[in-house]
């Protein structure tokens, strides 16, 4: 009789000290799933903000001919970038100067001073003609877009990358 | 004897239990606690999602009508939001965005920092800058 009360005693502590062990262990789980959600959700939310960022400037690049109209004459008092020449191509003047602006003052101007840019034009066969930017190399969020366009009668491919 | 050791096993069962019972106690309580937290996260979460929401729908619409010579769009905004277009920015409680051009206007035709109202808001084309204004 001494044996089976002293028995009943331990099953009760073992029984449970395993449950509130696994209790917390539970507790622990869902919580580190929670976190590795909110991680998630921010990082998808910064890869959606260089996503969209992207897809603007394209826009604004390929359709817009830019503030004043002929900024490629001044390009430093540029107030917004473009390079359309209003008739739904790309000027090749525009394109050039926009290839040979300072780094920093295009990321100014198209206020993505947070991030890096690299930005290609090739031809319709994908050889490279001209570039400017920093190629992304160790880039954690990289978005590329590419649009064709007319260049007087050629068609190119404006690759644009944006990444941080 | 064996009377008095029966009787301080049952005490031990007692305690034991007790215990027990004041951990699950304290577990509940700080699971509570968690779940508290985490339901505050998750408004908070959901408030800036929808601000930002907001935020990028205002930044589209202005890249968009840069494009448009004499354009005119109207939308709906469910959130307070402030535009710096100096820094071609736009800011709300929770939720900050950026817009790629320069030439935004409030109704006055300033570019300082100005506030849009929760509301319709109507974003204007208008002399080759962006005018933003509520209606």
């Amino acid at each position: 009789m001494k044996k089976n009360q002293n028995k009943k005693a331990q099953i009760f502590s073992i029984d449970g000290f395993i449950s509130i062990c696994f209790c917390v262990i539970m507790i622990i789980f869902v919580m580190s799933l929670w976190n590795l959600y909110s991680l998630r959700l921010n990082e998808n939310i910064r890869a959606e903000e260089v996503e969209l960022l992207s897809f603007q400037i394209t826009d604004i690049l390929a359709k817009f001919e830019g503030s004043p109209p002929y900024w490629q004459n001044d390009p430093e008092n540029t107030s917004t970038l473009g390079l359309n020449d209003g008739t739904g191509k790309l000027d090749e003047k525009k394109v050039n100067a926009f290839l040979q602006m300072n780094y920093t003052s295009v990321k100014r101007l198209l206020n993505i001073e947070r991030f890096e840019y690299y930005m290609e034009v090739r031809d319709d066969n994908g050889n490279l003609l001209n570039s400017s930017g920093m190629n992304a190399t160790t880039a954690e969020h990289k978005v590329s877009i590419v649009r064709l366009s007319l260049i007087g009668n050629s068609t190119r491919q404006l690759r644009f990358t944006l990444w941080d | 004897m064996i009377l008095r050791i029966t009787k301080s096993k049952k005490g031990f069962v007692a305690f034991e239990a007790i215990i027990i019972i004041f951990i699950i106690f304290v577990l509940f309580i700080g699971t509570y606690a968690v779940y508290k937290q985490k339901a505050r996260q998750l408004i908070l979460s959901k408030q800036e999602i929808d601000q930002r929401s907001d935020c990028l729908q205002l930044a589209n619409a202005i890249t968009s009508m840069t494009m448009v010579r004499g354009a005119i769009m109207n939308m709906t905004s469910y959130h307070n939001m402030i535009i710096e277009p100096d820094q071609q920015r736009i800011t709300s409680e929770l939720s900050i965005c950026t817009f790629p051009v320069k030439n935004v206007r409030n109704e006055s035709g300033s570019s300082s920092r100005f506030q849009i109202n929760a509301g319709r808001i109507t974003v204007t084309n208008q002399n080759n800058g962006i005018i933003i204004a509520n209606t």
